[in-house]
């Protein structure tokens, strides 16, 4: 195996890697460390590369697997977290100027749960600032630039886990953090062909993670294959004093033929690149599967219920920054103006979107609680250009329905994959939801399709710089 | 209301930001409507989804 073999070996082929000592994990860590500092400014993808921490974990790492003790199948793994995660070595900035001199004296619970594990955190990556929750409209919303997809230097990572996307996609780290108000890991899981897993809300304690929205976000992995993700989720998640909303449930067994729902209208306004590879992968997952077509989605206001919630909790989140008038610190223009927009919400839209969150979670479940998954384009295009904003690009293929915005409403569980390659070589991508705390019945399902296809294996062809 | 925020936080925004800030308050407005169709009015028991629990007390 060459350097970039290695590099972008999934966690299983690490691991085996290490425990057959063909690389040691600080030769490994070293790898990363000199990757994330080559290709990491070209892609915005980081903000902090923690050398003395990383070293000394896979220097730990290493003695320990040398006296007989393996903590698990991530001990000596190298691996990179959203800067919106607490760790006392480096700022944590929110990918936001206002917080660039932030700094915390403690580990969040993912970050101590992950060094628990043997793993080795190698950097702080890069995220849109806030994440997100002032309402961005284009791909320059972080100090350290618009995210770029490795497959595509001209086009966006998304967001709001840029550079967690970008590192897995890249090779820069064996896996990475993300997490997930409303899309934040299954957008960039898409935009850079890498699996990402949104886990159940409170799968994953969020003590020592940025608050956006405190009955939406949610914390997991983007990685190079289902089984890493579902890898990495066992090794995070449980319940943890310091937020109650984190709870210890089992991870249920996988069906042996897995019945799946399949979206009606789905590729309805898709680019067709997203709806043929979406027809080609129903035809991979009904080789073993049972597939039910045409699976309505319940009619409800989805997105009109998540940006209120999200409004109203961002401001309240965030109402020092605003009071204060430093939200004219922010990047992106939009986001500038947006906290102010927030703070104008209601209180009575915020509860009626919390009312007819009620209403959504007995819908989904009367609708798609009977099955394993139901699946769905990740969403109906391939990700976006960098500087055109949102609102005008690809308006010709709005409309495409997705899950979204739902899936994070009900809180349930969602696993992206990539799916093919559409306009501009830039990849495409299936989500599997699933049912609260199913995950391992979606990662049983992604695994056994990516044995049968090889998207997750494509590397893209890394430029050590962008000409502009 | 856009006009309250340059008053109460920042008094550099500018006629362009507060003309920004309404349109956007407007298009929430207007979303806000889908929230409570006219068609599919919520209920009174339709309770929101936020918890409230009691801690302490005697066990």
């Amino acid at each position: 195996m060459n350097d970039d073999d290695i590099a972008f070996a999934d966690v299983v082929d690490l691991q085996r890697l290490l425990t057959d000592k063909q690389i040691s994990s600080v030769e490994l860590t070293q790898l990363y460390l000199g990757r994330l500092e080559k290709y990491g400014p070209v892609y915005n993808a980081v903000v902090t590369i923690l050398h003395e921490r990383a070293l000394r974990e896979a220097r730990r790492a290493d003695r320990e697997r040398a006296s007989g003790r393996v903590r698990g199948p991530l001990h000596g793994v190298p691996y990179g977290v959203k800067d919106l995660l607490a760790t006392p070595d480096a700022p944590t900035t929110w990918g936001a100027e206002p917080y660039r001199r932030q700094r915390f004296d403690f580990d969040a619970t993912v970050v101590a749960r992950l060094t628990d594990a043997g793993a080795v955190l190698l950097a702080k990556l890069a995220m849109i600032e806030l994440a997100g929750g002032f309402g961005y409209n284009d791909a320059d919303a972080s100090f350290t630039g618009p995210g770029r997809t490795p497959w595509n230097a001209a086009f966006w990572s998304g967001g709001s886990s840029s550079g967690s996307g970008i590192a897995v996609s890249a090779g820069l780290v064996g896996f990475a953090i993300g997490t997930e108000t409303a899309g934040s890991i299954v957008f960039p899981s898409m935009a850079c062909g890498v699996t990402g897993l949104r886990p159940t809300f409170g799968r994953v304690s969020r003590h020592g993670a940025m608050a956006l929205c405190w009955t939406l976000d949610k914390i997991g992995p983007l990685g190079r294959s289902a089984r890493d993700g579902e890898i990495v989720l066992r090794a995070i998640a449980g319940a943890d004093p310091a937020d109650l909303s984190a709870v210890d449930r089992p991870f249920p067994t996988p069906r042996r033929r897995p019945r799946i729902a399949v979206l009606k209208n789905a590729t309805k306004g898709c680019m067709p690149a997203v709806a043929r590879n979406f027809r080609a992968t129903l035809a991979e997952l009904a080789t073993f599967c049972d597939l039910v077509p045409n699976v309505a989605l319940p009619d409800l206001p989805y997105d009109a219920a998540v940006g209120t919630i999200v409004n109203a909790e961002g401001a309240a989140a965030f109402r020092d920054l605003i009071e204060s008038g430093k939200s004219r610190m922010l990047r992106q223009k939009d986001d500038r103006n947006g906290g102010y927009v927030a703070y104008a919400t209601p209180a009575v839209d915020y509860i009626d979107a919390q009312r007819q969150r009620t209403l959504m979670v007995r819908a989904l479940h009367d609708a798609f609680g009977v099955y394993d998954a139901v699946a769905g384009p990740t969403i109906g295009t391939v990700t976006y250009p960098i500087g055109v904003p949102f609102d005008k690009t690809y308006t010709q293929f709005s409309g495409t329905p997705d899950l979204i915005a739902p899936g994070n409403l009900a809180g349930l569980p969602a696993l992206a994959m990539p799916n093919g390659f559409g306009d501009h070589g830039l990849p495409t991508s299936v989500t599997l939801q699933g049912t609260a705390f199913g995950e391992t019945r979606l990662t049983a399902i992604g695994k056994r399709y990516q044995t049968l296809t090889e998207f997750h294996r494509r590397r893209p062809k890394l430029v050590s710089e962008i000409r502009t | 209301m856009a006009a309250t925020m340059r008053v109460r936080f920042d008094p550099a925004l500018t006629a362009d930001d507060l003309k920004t800030i309404a349109k956007a308050i407007d298009t929430n407005n207007v979303a806000a409507k889908r929230l409570n169709p006219t068609k599919k009015r919520l209920k009174n028991s339709d309770a929101p989804i936020v918890r409230f629990a009691v801690e302490g007390g005697e066990r």
